[in-house]
């Protein structure tokens, strides 16, 4: 992919072929304002996805210095390279989560009538959910949630810290609050 | 015994367990386990040396099972051969597999027992037979306390 020629082009929004695909502009259109129309909606998806595109493969052009034919040029391969990357989000996420619910469902079915706190997360299913990495803190504070469970060993380990203060260990309405107010401040939950 | 059983895949993991020898008596709940819901408390998870569980301070023994009769000792019971009934008395049952303790049970005025499953509901059982042979083990300590 060879690094276009920058040549600022402020063209106003024109009728065009709706033969001419751009991922860019709004289907039917031709050539729009780039500064104008980067400048109102910097957070774009399209924008944004667009500039991701050109960082991964190093395009150095502004992006409000592009023309149409030079993202005619690119066109393809941002087509694929968008198609690529939502297929992999997806797929990515889909797998995590159905991994997820089949192991959390097995520790709960084997688990939730012990006492033992110990025996309770010495389990197979819960230890290969913590292997799992970071990437299930948001699972496992949605099922803490939900179904509630002794979540918090695998919460510590996975993020390294303890929101609950020792005062209330075992009031676990408040561990657990504790914990889903944390998930929370950090992003990981609504 | 009135009140409805567990459901069939819940008495599964119970090999004595089954519709006629149990009944539910509180829903599910994560607020207790079987140690305090013996212990007569229904707002803590107890479970000694944990960090994710509630006990109190001075309350110690050489390994968990100690650890956990002692708790019962502490606050008026002694021990006893057996969970026979006795007149006057209420009586804790604690139950070990070849993990270590595992579960407790606390004796009603009828002689029928009550346990906490874990986080499941609590339920009224006949026996200490009806939980007996599965995850739980055996119930091997007995104390028994004056009622109030």
């Amino acid at each position: 992919m060879n690094n276009a020629t920058i040549e600022k082009q402020t063209p106003d929004i024109v009728e065009a072929s709706p033969d001419i695909y751009n991922p860019i502009m709004p289907p039917g259109k031709g050539l729009i304002d780039w500064d104008a129309f980067i400048q109102q909606e910097p957070e774009n998806q399209l924008i944004r996805t667009v500039r991701a595109f050109l960082a991964e493969y190093q395009i150095e052009t502004p992006l409000s210095h592009l023309q149409v034919s030079q993202l005619r040029d690119i066109e393809q391969g941002l087509s694929t390279w968008v198609r690529r990357e939502e297929k992999l989000l997806s797929r990515d996420n889909t797998g995590i989560r159905k991994k997820f619910v089949a192991l959390a469902n097995r520790w709960h079915e084997e688990t939730d009538y012990l006492s033992s706190p110990l025996r309770i997360t010495d389990n197979d299913a819960y230890l290969k959910i913590i292997s799992m990495g970071e990437a299930v803190i948001p699972l496992i504070l949605e099922d803490l949630r939900e179904r509630g469970g002794n979540w918090y060993r695998a919460l510590r380990i996975l993020s390294d810290e303890d929101p609950v203060s020792p005062p209330v260990r075992g009031e676990v309405p408040k561990m657990k609050e504790a914990w889903l107010r944390w998930g929370r401040d950090k992003g990981y939950i609504k | 015994m009135t009140g409805l059983p567990l459901p069939t895949e819940s008495c599964q993991s119970f090999p004595n367990l089954n519709n006629k020898n149990h009944s539910i008596t509180s829903p599910a709940s994560d607020n207790y386990n079987c140690i305090a819901w013996a212990f007569e408390v229904n707002d803590k998870w107890m479970w000694p040396g944990d960090l994710d569980s509630y006990w109190p301070a001075g309350v110690a023994g050489r390994d968990e099972l100690e650890t956990i009769t002692q708790l019962y000792i502490d606050s008026g019971y002694e021990k006893r051969a057996s969970g026979e009934r006795e007149e006057g008395y209420k009586k804790v049952a604690i139950f070990v597999n070849r993990d270590g303790p595992t579960h407790a049970a606390l004796q009603l005025d009828s002689g029928h027992w009550t346990s906490k499953l874990g986080r499941e509901e609590d339920i009224q059982h006949g026996t200490l037979q009806a939980l007996e042979g599965g995850p739980y083990g055996q119930a091997v300590i007995f104390l028994r306390k004056p009622r109030a």
